[in-house]
Formats: structure tokens, C-alpha cells, sequence
């Protein structure tokens, strides 16, 4: 391989070897380790039983989302709570760690506060207890979930040993049409390659629609790659890149700035690199989508009745509904708008576009969970949360939320909820809970209906 | 960690694909019960009725495979969250070794830094494992699994060979601490990082004006 072929995740993988190891694995420094409330936890627990002391705190950072309450009611969820809450403040002063905690105006979903701090950059090697890192290379970063085990290593030596994965790049062509966004065109790329294809392979997404998206919709596709099978996904850092982390908190300022965006502009991929696959795909063709069953594979056009797949009456079962059913007619009984995918300010701007033009309708529960309090904040100032709760939605705290459903808010029992967020798998927002994953603009839509709809009557214009 | 050399045990047929971590395991045990409890918790949601009963048609649940500790399963296995926890119930569950097509990448590195063997297996070695245990009893699947030798042997003595990375077997057999081992390179880590404090000191966060009223 000649110096003058890489990818962009080539360059910024081999500008973290410390040492490789001949047997081929690498032993990668690691820039930003993000610890949830979660791994916060179980981490200094593992840390402590094994008399290991961190060995690098400045690196290091605690932000509680997954079993954080999201409204003033903390008695849902208490005893995790005060296992998973209640110390982080103490464990982390003690520990010489930043915490993003509640009520500081900082605290929010990982994915979510990372990039909005200015604390993931282009060029950087960022790691998390939670698969949904990959968010991060939306900004041109390195960024990938680990398990419990790999989290004490990273606490205890910041590396990771790691063989570098194979390359795969999907190229998305063409502008979207009025009513469909990024998490269509994401959820139309995963029904065609499947949940298996980036196995094994770091994803880059490129092509005109890529560039064109924002630094909030890359994150979208992004995050929904771990749904492709990737470990790893990014957008090569770009102008937007760059100016999407001027002036935030944690990202670099005066010279050391001027020194990073001469860098940053050297991660392009070059013309002549080369990749293990291929895929592309033409966004003008993507119209708005949800999930019908179990996998996020199992996604439709909601134009669209649900399919037939041999062999599988358990989805069918668990789901509700059989194959031929009007997707566009099914009756839903929650909207949770949130998560990881879809919390950011573009993704309440989307809803509230929609909910301005009705009321959430008689029966259905709709929840807003913004994903950061920064993000909160803007939401109020900007006047969405008036708008979302004239409409009847409830406006909660930031976390995780019924995403992954283990603060409080669960989707119960054979109830249907059209959910902005990333897995639809069996029992994930509740035992028996029936998920449909879908953009904030459709979710919004569907609260309004009362069914599963599509928010393209809403749009009167093509976007900019 | 349990290391892993050679395990003979009982199969069962998990003919599914796409197995999720949130499957394998449901958040609400992981945050509430010891490791060593998590047995009884793995794959509820198609093990149990809703009244708490074994479901029949659950692999483990039928007569004689109770203390199965080999899964065949299909593609995709262990997709998902990155929960570490989902290995730990496999554990609790007595489960020592997966046999897929394909594994949840992350998954797949918790398995094996906890001795639980993740064999992958083409699709015709696999179709044939699959059709061969299926044609026996439930009582009577055994398969032997060979770390040393990367082989899995059916009752019928046909041996298939696995891939795996050699560092990886090296691990698994000897059950090691991998931070034992990388905090012998600290010198090597400290120089980076110290190099990297000139040449690539944005790398490091900024720090924001102190927040006055938190």
C-alpha cells in the first residue's frame, strides 16, 4: 500500500499506533473515553476490586444518561438511582474526572454531549461502554463502542489493543425530496445491505447527499450503522466539520486551533484509496420509512403494507400485524421522540414544524426527551418547547430515556410506539413492547394521526 | 479470566438469526442482580411464558438439554448493544462455547476476553453441523471443541476447522489479564503521549471558563 492511498480511518488509525504487534493487532492511544452512569459505575467498581488507578483523567469523562430520570418524578427507577447516580458526583471529584451532571447545563445523552462540546474531534480516537460511539464520526473521528472488559483497560492504560477493521464505503448520492431526512435515507440503506453487512468493517459514508447533510444529520447515519453491523463509522471532517467545532467549549482555541485545521485538512480519503466494499445508493429514491418488525433490517416505504418473509411467524407474532397490512393504517398508542439518533435541535426543529399544524391525538402518549440540556435550552428559546406542549406532548429532562427503557420510561406491555430511536428488537422498550423506528418529522407525524403516518403532507416546500 | 482449551459438551440448535444482546440478556437483571445470577435471565423473552413458565420450544427447555453448554445458532449472533453482560449470562447459564456464521463484532471481543469460545463456521459447515444434531436426540448432541487444533467434531467423527486469531487463541488459552500485560508498555505509552503534547497538542481538551453557578 503506497503512502499516498489511505482513507481517511487509515490515517487517523495509524496516527494512534503506539505499537503494532506483529501477530497484527495494534495498540491504539485512545483521545476521549466517555463513561455513561452505566459504565461510570461498573467501571470504577472493576477498577477498584483490581487495585487499578486511572491513567488518565484529563482524557476521561462522565456523562449520565441511560438511567437518569427524565421527569421531576425521580421515584421511578430509585434504587438504580442511588446505585448509578447518587455517587457520580463524589466518584468523580475523587477521581479528578469532568461530570456532566444534571442541572449543570452540560448533562445529556453521550453521543449527544460529546460532539456539542466540542469535546470529539476531527481526528481523534474516541471510545464509550455504549455501541452507538460510532455517532462521533460524524465529525470525522475514530469513535466505537467497547464492552465492560475493554472499558477497565482503557481506564487503566488509555489504549486499546485492537486489529484495524476492514474498509467499506457507502457513497449516498442526490438531495432528499420535502418530508424525508437522514434517518429515512440510514433506515433505507440498512433494509437494502441488511444488519450484517458492515460486519467486520469500519464504514465511511460519502457521496453529495453525505456532504451536503449537516453535522447532526452525519450523526444520525452515523449512529444507525451499528444497525449495518459496524463497529466504526465516519464522515471524512470536511469544512462543516471544522466549523461546527469552532468556539465550543472543549475544542481547541487560538494556535493550537490553526494547528488542528491544518491537520484536519490532511484526513480527506485519498482519490486512489481503496476499500474492501462498496455500496451506493441514490437518495432521491428514498421516500419516508419505518421499521415493521424486529430487526432494523425489517424497514419499509410507509407508503407500503408489511412484507411476507418465509419462516418467521414469531415476528409477526410479537409484532402485531400480518403481512399485507396498510403500514399507513396501523393504529399506534405511543411517540417517543429522543435517543441517541434523533435528540438534536434540527430533530425537535423537524417535529415541531409538524406538531405546530395539529394536537398529539386523543389516546396516544407522546414524549419529547431533548438530548442534552444545552439542547433543551435552545429548544425553549427558539420556542419549540411552547409549540410541542401546546400540541399535547410531554417535554421532559434529558437521558436515554424509552430508547433503551430502563429509567422509568417503558412502553408497556403490547403497546405500539413509533420511536425516533435505533433498535426495535424484541422486549428493548418494555417486555412486549411493539417498536417502530421511524424520523422525528414521521413520529411527530403519528402522534398527531393516532397511526403510523407519513410526515410529507406536512412539508409544503422542498428543503434548502 | 476462565481460560479455554478443549470443551465437550452438549449442543442445541438455535436456528435463528440476527440473535440480539438485548435478547441474550434485558438490561433490567444486569443492573439489579450479581453476575453469578444471570443465568436464569438469558433469552427471557423467548424462554418463559408470561406467567414465568418454560416455554417448550425453547432449545434449553426441552428434556435432556438442560445443561447444553454449546449454541449453534445462525448469523449475527450477539448483534446489538455492547453489553458485556450478555456473555456473562451465557456463563451463568453454563454456556462455554457460540457456533455462528457471524458475530456481533463487539460481542465477539467480550466473548473471548471472558473464555466464552465464539467458533465461526461457513455456511455449509455450519447447515451441516445444524442437520446432523438435528437428526439425534436432544439428550444425546455432543460435539467436542478443540482450541489448540481449531476443531469442532460431530458425534459422527466429521471434524470442521475454525478460524480465529492466533493472539486470540493465545489469550483464551492461557486466561491472561490483558492490563497486566499492556501496563508493561507504559514507558512506550507515556512517550507518546508526551510526544504528542508538541506535536499534536490540540489532541488534548481545552478547558472551558470555569461554569460559576453549577
Amino acid at each position: 500500500m503506497s503512502a499516498a492511498s489511505l482513507t481517511c480511518f487509515e490515517k487517523i488509525w495509524q496516527a494512534h499506533v503506539i505499537i503494532s504487534d506483529p501477530d497484527g493487532s495494534d495498540l491504539l492511544h485512545i483521545d476521549r473515553h466517555y463513561l455513561t452512569d452505566l459504565s461510570a459505575t461498573i467501571g470504577f467498581e472493576d477498577m477498584a476490586a483490581r487495585g487499578n488507578s486511572i491513567f488518565d483523567p484529563q482524557r476521561t469523562f462522565v456523562m449520565p444518561d441511560h438511567v437518569i430520570e427524565t421527569g421531576d418524578d425521580a421515584t421511578a427507577g430509585l434504587l438504580v438511582r442511588d446505585r448509578f447516580i447518587v455517587p457520580l458526583d463524589q466518584a468523580s471529584e475523587e477521581r479528578g474526572l469532568t461530570h456532566f451532571s444534571r442541572g449543570s447545563g452540560t448533562q445529556g445523552i453521550v453521543h449527544i454531549v460529546g460532539l456539542e462540546q466540542g469535546l470529539s474531534l476531527p481526528g481523534t480516537t474516541i471510545v464509550c461502554g455504549d455501541s452507538h460511539t460510532s455517532t462521533n464520526g460524524a465529525i470525522g473521528a475514530i469513535a466505537f463502542g467497547i464492552g465492560q472488559t475493554e472499558i477497565r483497560h482503557v481506564l487503566a492504560t488509555q489504549t486499546i489493543r485492537l486489529r484495524k477493521p476492514q474498509l467499506a464505503r457507502i457513497t449516498i448520492d442526490g438531495g432528499l425530496a420535502p418530508g424525508v431526512f437522514a434517518k429515512d435515507v440510514v433506515l433505507a440503506v440498512i433494509g437494502r445491505l441488511g444488519a450484517d453487512y458492515g460486519r467486520e468493517h469500519a464504514i465511511e459514508f460519502a457521496g453529495t447527499a453525505i456532504a451536503g447533510f449537516s453535522i447532526e444529520e452525519r450523526a444520525t447515519v452515523c449512529n444507525l450503522a451499528v444497525e449495518l453491523g459496524a463497529r466504526f463509522a465516519l464522515v471524512a471532517p470536511d469544512a462543516k466539520a471544522s466549523a461546527y467545532v469552532q468556539n465550543l467549549p472543549y475544542a481547541p482555541k487560538g494556535a493550537a486551533r490553526d494547528t488542528a485545521m491544518v491537520e484536519w485538512a490532511t484526513l480527506v480519503t485519498d482519490p486512489s484509496a481503496a476499500f474492501d466494499k462498496e455500496a451506493h445508493i441514490d437518495a432521491t429514491m428514498v421516500t419516508p420509512q419505518v421499521t415493521w418488525g424486529t430487526s432494523p433490517e425489517q424497514v419499509a416505504n410507509i407508503s407500503a403494507s408489511v412484507p411476507s418473509i418465509g419462516g418467521h411467524e414469531a415476528i409477526y407474532d410479537y409484532i402485531g400485524l400480518k403481512p399485507g397490512d396498510q403500514l399507513d393504517e396501523v393504529p399506534i398508542d405511543i411517540v417517543f421522540i429522543g435517543s441517541c439518533t434523533n435528540s438534536r435541535i434540527e430533530d425537535l426543529r423537524a417535529a415541531a414544524a409538524v406538531a405546530q399544524q395539529g394536537s398529539v391525538a386523543p389516546g396516544v402518549r407522546a414524549l419529547i426527551v431533548p438530548g442534552s440540556e444545552k439542547v433543551r435550552a435552545q429548544a425553549e428559546a427558539e420556542g419549540l418547547a411552547d409549540i410541542f406542549r401546546r400540541a399535547g406532548f410531554e417535554w421532559r429532562l434529558p437521558g436515554c430515556s424509552m430508547c433503551v427503557a430502563i429509567n422509568g420510561d417503558v412502553v408497556p406491555p403490547g403497546k405500539r410506539c413509533v420511536s425516533t430511536s435505533n433498535r426495535n428488537f424484541v422486549g428493548r422498550q418494555g417486555h412486549g413492547a411493539r417498536t417502530h423506528l421511524a424520523s422525528p418529522a414521521t413520529a411527530a407525524a403519528s402522534a398527531l394521526t393516532g397511526r403510523i403516518a407519513d410526515p410529507t403532507p406536512y412539508f409544503a416546500r422542498p428543503r434548502t | 479470566m476462565t481460560a479455554f482449551t478443549r470443551h465437550r459438551g452438549k449442543a442445541v440448535l438455535l436456528d435463528l438469526d440476527n440473535v440480539d444482546t438485548d435478547l441474550i440478556i434485558p438490561m433490567q437483571p444486569l443492573l439489579e442482580r450479581p453476575r453469578s445470577e444471570l443465568g436464569s435471565w438469558a433469552f427471557k423473552a423467548i424462554r418463559y411464558d408470561d406467567q414465568g413458565h418454560n416455554l417448550p420450544e425453547f432449545p434449553f427447555n426441552m428434556p435432556g438439554a438442560e445443561d447444553a453448554s454449546i449454541i449453534v445458532a445462525g448469523r449475527n449472533f450477539g448483534c446489538g448493544s455492547s453489553r458485556e453482560g450478555a456473555v456473562y449470562a451465557l456463563e451463568a447459564m453454563g454456556v462455554r462455547a457460540v457456533l455462528a456464521f457471524s458475530f456481533g463484532d463487539i460481542f465477539y471481543g467480550n466473548a473471548v476476553k471472558n473464555g466464552l469460545l465464539p467458533v465461526r463456521l461457513n455456511e455449509s459447515h455450519l447447515g451441516r453441523v445444524a442437520r446432523v444434531l438435528a437428526g439425534r436426540p436432544a439428550a444425546d448432541r455432543m460435539l467436542d471443541i478443540d482450541l489448540v487444533c481449531r476443531s469442532v467434531t460431530l458425534p459422527d467423527g466429521e471434524v470442521f476447522t475454525f478460524d480465529i486469531e492466533p493472539s486470540l487463541v493465545a489469550q483464551m488459552l492461557a486466561g491472561r489479564d490483558e492490563v497486566d500485560a499492556t501496563l508493561m508498555l507504559e514507558k512506550e505509552i507515556r512517550a507518546f503521549q508526551a510526544n504528542e503534547a508538541v506535536a499534536h497538542s490540540w489532541r488534548l481538551p481545552s478547558h472551558p471558563p470555569v461554569i460559576a453557578n453549577r
